[in-house]
């Protein structure tokens, strides 16, 4: 039986059918997996940029509030505690203060596990003007989110 | 031994087409996670610009009083501009439109959250407000306003993820 020619022609017919889909397949899985690791780049590096565009965000949202917060206050003392009641989580230490939120923009305590963190200097009262330079950091690769000067002139 | 190498010969691509099936699927499925996320956190973000800039624009070009008081039960921010008798457009348009409106009145603007969303009333002053006659400005979950000072607003919305936006506004 198997020494018949057109029955041994067949069965490499049928092998050579299977080793072509194999092939195909093999070649289908390789195109995919360079399609998906491009896509999931593309996907990871779109997520980073909404994070990137969140922080800043936040930034100058919360410098504006604080150049407001400035602007109502008619002294430091004021300022500082204006700030503090407006930020509960927000460290105030001498002329000075820091805000950190997580990478999902909560407010933090501490600068551990804190993704951003926002300085407050208080450049005292001198001519009857307040002036607080504000900026707001990246903490993981140290870039510079926002920087503003507010001033207010005491009346 | 043949007939052995001839299942293993067929079952090997079907293995194979499944597995890919199943990376394409996964793939497919956390790409549509990732974009309905990433697009979820941008219009979110950008339903909050609008509300911030819509509001503080509002509150500065108010040119009378800015209170805090409530509507039909509900916390609302109060915009009360003086009558506009020297402003010679208002009067112009008072003289076309006499129904509509007459520069003489007082006018306020209510800014309240209602039924999901965030709406501006502006009715006549001696009018009742009803929360319902807002018009929708956009999505929020939740609005309050409270002053921490005479002059400083804090305003604090709760957008469609439920998570709290304050806003603080110097009122001169």
């Amino acid at each position: 039986m198997s020494g018949n020619p057109m029955n041994r022609r067949s069965a490499l017919e049928k092998q050579n059918h299977a080793a072509g889909s194999m092939i195909e397949l093999i070649i289908a899985v390789f195109v995919f997996v360079l399609v998906s690791v491009s896509c999931v780049g593309l996907f990871v590096q779109s997520r980073v940029r909404t994070l990137d565009s969140a922080l800043t965000t936040w930034a100058a949202d919360e410098a504006l509030d604080v150049s407001e917060i400035l602007r109502a206050s008619n002294s430091e003392e004021e300022f500082f505690t204006l700030l503090q009641e407006a930020f509960p989580q927000a460290n105030v230490s001498g002329q000075s203060a820091e805000l950190f939120v997580d990478a999902n923009i909560n407010a933090c305590t501490n600068e551990e596990n804190s993704r951003a963190c926002m300085t407050v200097q208080l450049r005292g009262a001198e001519d009857g003007c307040l002036q607080a330079e504000i900026s707001a950091t990246d903490i993981k690769d140290g870039d510079l989110l926002y920087e503003v000067t507010a001033k207010h002139y005491i009346d | 031994m043949k007939g052995k190498r001839y299942q293993i010969n067929s079952i090997l691509p079907l293995l194979l087409f499944c597995v890919f099936a199943i990376l394409a699927m996964t793939t497919a499925a956390v790409s549509i996670h990732a974009f309905r996320s990433e697009q979820t956190r941008a219009n979110e973000n950008y339903n909050d610009r609008i509300l911030f800039s819509y509001v503080s624009q509002k509150v500065r070009q108010t040119t009378g009083s800015v209170e805090v008081d409530e509507v039909e039960g509900l916390p609302a921010l109060v915009l009360i501009d003086e009558p506009k008798t020297e402003d010679s457009f208002a009067a112009a348009l008072s003289s076309a439109m006499p129904v509509i409106m007459n520069p003489e009145e007082q006018y306020i603007t209510y800014i309240y959250q209602y039924d999901g969303s965030l709406c501006e009333l502006y009715i006549r002053a001696d009018l009742e407000p009803t929360a319902e006659a807002g018009e929708r400005i956009a999505r929020a979950g939740g609005f309050d306003a409270e002053y921490l000072k005479d002059n400083l607003l804090k305003l604090t919305f709760v957008n469609s993820a439920g998570r709290e936006e304050p806003l603080f506004i110097n009122v001169r």
